[in-house]
């Protein structure tokens, strides 16, 4: 099933809006949105990646059309005739990152760990479709992180970066944040609830 | 000790629009307060809906030194929640 929207001359946030509407209608198939501004692409694209969709954004002109595939990816033939950026992830797998260090025992040896994990996720497949940072776990993603360039890494291979918002906020390290976004409580429980596997390294 | 929990809201008042919803959360289910955001742009100094769609309230109070209170309470009146 394929339905396609124009928000072309909409407003923020009224593609998104729109998309979400749809998109929560939709069972699976592609539901492409056409918008008209770098903006509204943007947001467009990050609220179906948030989704766990596959986003393709391709650029016709001055619009842009994002072909947001809900369900199994592969079995969509679709396929975006000049592909700018494709947004795939592995649908329900969430890494789940409550601590800067990995495993329990020697602190320095659990830095090294949870670097090496981080760095290893970028040559491993599938890959997650989000990693949460939660607790000291925000610790990696904010300033003077030995992991940063591994998780912008992986936020370029389009994985979906979150830190919890509290927890920067208690470190002190609201300010700090160096990769992904600031998330809340409800959308990572929200996450952990929709996902079909969770990854506690 | 944690000093703002995440489900606690700013004041004693049980809201409905809380400070850990997203601004797209809050129009998504109330979409009256598309205008208050609106209204809001000006203080903020850019277009909230564009630049924080995806933030909690908390956060966008934060970011554009607003007072959340009074966000939440505009919110929540122009809901009809008040």
């Amino acid at each position: 099933m394929s339905k396609t929207i124009d928000a072309r001359g909409k407003a923020c946030p009224q593609p998104v809006v729109m998309t979400k509407r749809e998109l929560e209608l939709l069972q699976e198939g592609i539901l492409t949105v056409i918008v008209d501004n770098p903006t509204s692409r943007d947001n467009v694209e990050r609220f179906g990646m948030s989704q766990g969709c596959t986003v393709n954004v391709r650029q016709q002109g001055d619009d842009y059309y994002l072909d947001i595939v809900k369900g199994s990816p592969s079995e969509n033939p679709a396929k975006p005739r000049e592909r700018e950026r494709t947004t795939t992830s592995q649908p329900g797998v969430v890494v789940y990152i409550n601590s800067d260090l990995m495993g329990t025992g020697e602190e320095e040896l659990g830095k090294i760990l949870i670097r090496a994990f981080l760095k290893a996720l970028k040559e491993v497949s599938p890959k997650p479709k989000k990693l949460i940072f939660v607790n000291s776990g925000v610790k990696l993603t904010t300033e003077g992180s030995d992991a940063i360039e591994s998780i912008r890494e992986l936020e370029a291979m389009n994985i979906l970066v979150l830190s919890c918002g509290t927890c920067l906020d208690y470190y002190h390290l609201k300010d700090k944040l160096a990769v992904g976004l600031v998330t809340n409580m409800f959308d990572i429980a929200s996450s952990l609830m929709e996902a079909d596997r969770v990854i506690r390294p | 000790m944690i000093s703002q929990g995440m489900g606690r809201s700013v004041s004693k008042v049980k809201r409905q629009i809380r400070p850990e919803m997203t601004v797209l959360d809050v129009i998504s289910r109330f979409r009256e307060t598309e205008g208050v955001f609106k209204k809001y742009d000006k203080a903020a100094g850019e277009c909230i809906c564009c630049q924080a769609l995806f933030d909690p309230l908390r956060k966008v109070a934060a970011k554009y030194g607003l007072d959340l209170e009074k966000l939440l309470n505009d919110l929540e009146s122009v809901a009809g929640i008040q």
